[in-house]
């Protein structure tokens, strides 16, 4: 888990350019989290993920989802990182030793992000194919509003689902 | 939701992909707890101390739970309580992780406060994911069957009686009101003053003008057999104390009493079809354990509010129609329904016996010991199995055998907290009229017969009984 973090937080850093400020809230929140963590205190160490997660979204450039090097940024920088430390939050009262080994879940969470990710892309491809006489590049707001879409039609769907014990 | 709102209103990108990091969390963190939960594989094994319990007495419960998926599991476990159980020592809680392939075990002391069945369903279980953010209700059935006996103040007052009475009566006596003993004839000898009257030969003296004496040899110890009506009547418990819990109380202490006197006595419990249970007569040592353990099987009582109780015991038709019908009242009407019914059963029928039920084991019994006598004691409230009763107490008249039938009155059961009014008392002299009745048609059978209460202990009973004022 501690590595887990560990690369969430150099991730984040490499990815975003952060001023002294952003640094120091960072440095803070992951202080937070690390004290959580061994602590035992989930709502520590959520706090401590909200201050990095803010600092973190806040210095990150991601201008479209249409070019390569933003989504390259949005998806390693951001995505992965904070789903990564959100994790890490997450268990920090579970004192058990948990390992589910099974890569279902893994498959359909990293289904769904990349589905969220390149749903911009893919509708710019498929707007371009079906009509090209229209410009490809799309106002930021749409581009917000496709992912979106289908971030919360696809949490609704694979959330909603029933939990069957054994 | 809010780092959306934050990226639309400040047209971050950012913030929106922020929010999209968050739902793969929200969908990984479903898809983990729903692969767990299919992976789940949680036993439940529960053991009861103690093999026969008895009302009012603690008894130890440990439930076992086994984990055997291979994920570790938080979760908090609560074994589910019967109704009218309660938690005496320890708790039938957990909260914690149980890991994988492992076990807890729960111990706790639980108090059963009545008579009856009780019925352990299973470990009611919240699991919830390692990250805290499902939680899954579910139950692991462990059905458990336990049947409590009555207090064990009863027994305990069962053994005390019998060290104190006995039933049999020795010495002159003008009543022969328990004849435990067969007497069988021996011959004459000459009349000595003192001689009781009904052993006198009045026809020898007619004839010969000489008094002689009849003289008889003890055969034997006449056997036993106490039966239990377990009817639904006697099984309906309004506000009052519950007839069927009387007369496992009179049933246990009379064959203690009979038991200590060395007369060999069994048990039979009966309802109106069918035998539940049978002890055959015997003065074996462990004889009174295995009464104790045959009135174990008694079905529960049949819980029926008070005011329910008093329209049927009036004799209506119908339950009074209630302004409004809510859920609780239709339930009412139902149990009304299913009450009159019951009560309809053993009063105003015409009909002869049909040979099933108390009438039929009496004749089975009877057929089974050809030549030998039999005392049966017969505990009923002669609603349901009136009929039965009647036409069984014939028979055993005419073959000879006693029979004591002692009368649980059911208004004597209903727990009165109001003043009685004038239709309550015209039932009251109704009933009455009906118990004389059965009576005389009880001993014109040539039975004895008894009327108890719940204020009626064993003690006056049996005192009453030697006393041939039965």
């Amino acid at each position: 888990m501690l590595v887990q973090f560990a690369a969430s937080m150099v991730l984040i850093l490499v990815f975003s350019s952060m001023n002294i400020y952003t640094l120091s809230l960072v440095a803070l929140g992951g202080g937070m989290m690390l004290f959580a963590f061994f602590s035992y205190y989930r709502v520590g160490a959520i706090s401590g993920f909200l201050l990095v997660t803010i600092c973190a979204g806040a210095s990150a450039e991601i201008p479209t989802l249409t070019e390569a090097g933003p989504l390259m940024t949005a998806t390693v920088g951001l995505v992965v990182p904070i789903v990564g430390l959100a994790l890490f939050a997450l268990s920090s009262e579970f004192e058990g030793d948990h390992r589910f080994r099974q890569k279902a879940h893994v498959l359909i969470a990293g289904v769904y992000a990349t589905a969220c990710l390149a749903s911009v892309p893919i509708s710019v491809s498929l707007v371009g194919a079906m009509l090209p006489s229209l410009s490809s590049r799309l106002p930021g707001l749409v581009e917000m509003a496709f992912v979106l879409l289908v971030a919360s039609v696809g949490a609704t769907l694979l959330v909603a689902r029933e939990t069957k014990p054994n | 939701m809010t780092f959306a709102v934050a990226g639309v209103l400040f047209q971050s990108m950012p913030f929106v992909v922020l929010c999209c990091a968050f739902s793969t969390v929200l969908v990984y963190a479903r898809s983990k707890f729903i692969g767990e939960m299919r992976h789940t594989d949680m036993r439940v094994t529960r053991v009861m101390s103690d093999k026969l319990p008895f009302a009012g007495q603690p008894m130890s419960v440990g439930v076992k739970i086994l984990n055997a998926g291979p994920t570790a599991i938080k979760c908090a476990l609560e074994d589910e309580l019967p109704e009218d159980c309660e938690i005496a020592a320890g708790t039938n809680k957990y909260s914690g992780i149980v890991p994988s392939r492992s076990h807890l075990t729960i111990s706790y002391t639980v108090v059963p406060r009545k008579r009856k069945t009780y019925v352990f369903q299973g470990v009611r279980a919240e699991m919830e994911d390692e990250y805290g953010l499902f939680v899954h209700d579910s139950v692991i059935e462990s059905r458990t069957e336990i049947n409590v006996h009555t207090s064990k103040e009863s027994l305990d007052r069962a053994r005390k009686l019998a060290g104190r009475e006995h039933m049999e009566f020795s010495g002159l006596s003008r009543h022969i009101a328990m004849v435990m003993y067969d007497l069988e004839f021996d011959n004459i000898r000459e009349y000595i003053p003192g001689d009781r009257s009904r052993d006198v030969h009045w026809k020898l003296l007619s004839r010969l003008d000489e008094m002689y004496t009849k003289v008889y040899v003890r055969e034997g110890v006449i056997q036993t057999m106490i039966f239990v009506d377990c009817s639904s009547s006697m099984r309906a418990v309004g506000s009052g104390m519950s007839k069927m819990d009387h007369s496992i109380d009179l049933c246990m202490q009379v064959s203690k009493v009979l038991l200590s006197g060395f007369h060999a006595t069994g048990v039979c419990l009966l309802d109106e079809i069918s035998v539940i249970s049978k002890v055959s007569p015997s003065v074996g040592r462990r004889q009174f354990d295995r009464i104790v353990e045959s009135l174990r099987k008694v079905p529960p009582p049949i819980f029926v509010a008070n005011s329910e109780l008093t329209w049927q015991s009036q004799g209506a038709d119908k339950p009074p129609t209630p302004p409004e019908s809510t859920p609780e009242e239709s339930d009412r009407a139902e149990s009304d329904k299913f009450l009159s019914i019951i009560r309809s059963l053993g009063r105003g029928t015409t009909d002869r016996s049909s040979g099933i039920g108390f009438d039929g084991v009496v004749r089975n019994l009877l057929a089974r010991i050809v030549g030998k006598k039999l005392m049966m004691i017969v505990i009923t409230d002669m609603l349901s199995s009136r009929d039965a009763i009647l036409s069984g107490a014939r028979f055993c008249g005419r073959k000879g055998s006693k029979m004591l039938v002692i009368h649980l009155c059911d208004e004597w059961y209903e727990d009165r907290d109001q003043p009685l009014d004038t239709p309550d008392v015209e039932r009251l002299y109704e009933s009455l009229k009906e118990h004389i009745d059965i009576e005389a048609k009880l001993r014109r059978a040539g039975a004895l017969y008894i009327r108890v209460g719940p204020a009626d202990t064993t003690a006056g009973l049996v005192r009453a009984m030697k006393l041939g004022k039965a």
